[in-house]
């Protein structure tokens, strides 16, 4: 590691900050763990390439999300849509550490079966704030769009989990 | 719904790569980084092993021009010397290859050419047209997909994801003593397969050893979660199979090996489900796991023996050997098979006669005009 130039030093610095919160997004897009880990490092590489030839990467964590959402796209291109049930039933592990497994509450499971239901812009805004923890300013680098039509889309999906959770 | 969507966030944080994967990804990017150069296609994942991405690419535009126009479609039937044979092979299975973006999906995907191959030795078999060219060639396809699949199973268990290489291996088993089976039926009157049963009963021997290696493995590694929810799923699944066997197997005559293979697959069962209960859900996995495998051995038996019309135990030998056999007197035997499992606390009962008219079959002139009358019935029985 010391013997890296600074580019490749910052590089492996995003890689180790971003990594796993890339993993939960794929892993939540794609129910699937396998593919989940191929995603990130197919994101980090593709990454890599876009920066060694000479392209300017303002803020690297928005990037790294606009190709993992890109690579995404492209995997459902390939196979069918997965549900985020499958998460819940489906045996995927969602390994925490070594080895234990995420159980998460009766509540979150049912929010998650609710999100799941809602259409693709407003589900994948929800997740990239409260499963990536990302800022509107990012999410909204990383699909394009203005903060402020993030911001909209963002109440508009609370508003729909709102009526259909009946709170 | 602020403090419903902070828990989510909170407990979403939970989620993270094991440390051993965020290690080898890291140690992968590091030489990754010292290697890449501007302007070149980036190096594929590892997963990504069988064809270069230029291979991947001209395979993709072939397929598409091929599912445009029927011809994918038409070779999935194919069998070699047909001349649509190498599109199947190498364009319909390359497309799956490259569909099948990581090792477990690979292994999966091995399993299915290593069937489809074993099918393919059994349909020219039957039909008297399995060449020793033809037989080797088969033969050569299957080693190479059996490595493919070692290599991929290998790959899982360095994750160490035990449970996926289980369920990976009892796939293969699973197919690989179907055929075991089918094969040997074949060759009581073809012996010509003979070879390729005994190379089968063998790879069956090494997968068998290496599943049971997993299994115990499986049963004593730390990594190893089962959550309850997806032991549900496997449940319901491994008890639907099982239901739908019953009366496939009450159907088919002269086969009792099957009869007995369901009810291994049965025992299997209702062990994982006691397991279940004492909350062993490592055990269960193991045992629902078994029953998955020995149900998925007979369907894919049963699947063969339909297709090829496979003849089962000859039926005389049902046959009273004191019946009287007088012109114009009808004797009759019953051969009965009845299987019974206790699926979602219900008991299904499937019992199949068979009447074989013993006045024909003693009568070479009216053999011809013979008939074998099956019946069957399905029953379910409330278990109260």
């Amino acid at each position: 590691m010391d013997n890296l130039t600074p580019r490749k030093k910052e590089f492996i610095k995003a890689y180790d900050e971003w990594s796993d919160a890339v993993f939960r997004y794929c892993l939540f897009k794609v129910s699937n763990r396998d593919l989940a880990l191929d995603l990130v490092q197919e994101t980090f590489t593709k990454t890599w390439q876009y920066i060694v030839d000479g392209k300017k990467v303002d803020n690297i964590k928005a990037f790294v999300f606009r190709v993992a959402n890109n690579l995404i796209i492209d995997e459902y291109r390939k196979s069918k849509s997965v549900s985020l049930d499958e998460i819940e039933e489906g045996g995927v592990e969602v390994g925490k550490t070594e080895g234990s497994t995420v159980t998460f509450s009766v509540e979150i499971k049912h929010l998650l079966r609710v999100i799941d239901k809602m259409p693709e812009k407003y589900r994948e805004v929800i997740l990239m704030r409260y499963v990536s923890g990302l800022p509107p300013k990012d999410i909204g680098k990383i699909l394009g769009v203005s903060e402020n039509v993030v911001s909209v889309r963002l109440n508009r999906a609370l508003k729909k989990i709102q009526e259909l959770l009946r709170l | 719904m602020k403090y419903l969507l902070k828990q989510l966030y909170k407990e979403a944080k939970d989620i993270r790569m094991r440390s051993s994967e965020k290690s080898s990804t890291r140690s992968f990017l590091l030489s990754y980084i010292e290697q890449a150069a501007p302007h070149t296609t980036p190096s594929p994942s590892p997963y990504f092993s069988y064809f270069s991405i230029r291979t991947y690419a001209a395979t993709a535009i072939v397929a598409v021009i091929m599912i445009g126009s029927g011809i994918s479609f038409a070779a999935e039937w194919a069998i070699p010397g047909d001349r649509l044979y190498s599109v199947k092979t190498n364009i319909n299975e390359g497309v799956k290859s490259f569909l099948a973006v990581t090792p477990s999906a690979s292994a999966e995907i091995q399993t299915g050419f290593i069937e489809t191959r074993l099918q393919e030795i059994e349909k020219l078999a039957v039909r008297g047209e399995l060449t020793e060219d033809a037989q080797a060639a088969l033969e050569q396809k299957i080693s190479a997909h059996i490595t493919e699949f070692k290599t991929n199973v290998q790959k899982i268990e360095n994750r160490s994801e035990s449970k996926t290489v289980l369920e990976r291996t009892s796939e293969l088993e699973s197919s690989l003593n179907a055929h075991m089976n089918v094969l040997s039926k074949i060759s009581s009157v073809n012996p010509e397969v003979g070879r390729v049963a005994s190379k089968v009963r063998s790879d069956v021997e090494e997968v068998t050893a290496y599943r049971e290696e997993v299994q115990e493995k499986f049963a004593t590694a730390h990594q190893s979660e089962v959550r309850g929810e997806s032991l549900e799923v496997k449940r319901r699944d491994v008890e639907k199979k099982i239901g739908a066997l019953g009366a496939r197997v009450a159907a088919v005559i002269g086969h009792p090996e099957l009869s007995e293979r369901v009810s291994d697959a049965v025992r299997s069962l209702e062990e994982a489900r006691k397991f279940m209960d004492e909350n062993n859900l490592r055990q269960a996995f193991i045992k629902f796991e078994d029953a998955k495998r020995i149900s998925g051995e007979v369907e894919l038996t049963l699947n063969s023996i339909e297709k090829l019309n496979l003849p089962g135990t000859p039926l005389e030998e049902t046959k009273s050997v004191d019946a009287p056999c007088e012109a114009g007197v009808a004797t009759s035997t019953t051969s009965t098979s009845t299987i019974s499992t206790t699926i979602n606390s219900t008991t299904t009962s499937t019992t199949t006669s068979t009447t074989v008219t013993t006045s024909t079959l003693c009568d070479p002139v009216s053999a011809a005009t013979s008939s074998v009358d099956t019946g069957s019935t399905t029953g379910i029985i409330k278990n109260n």
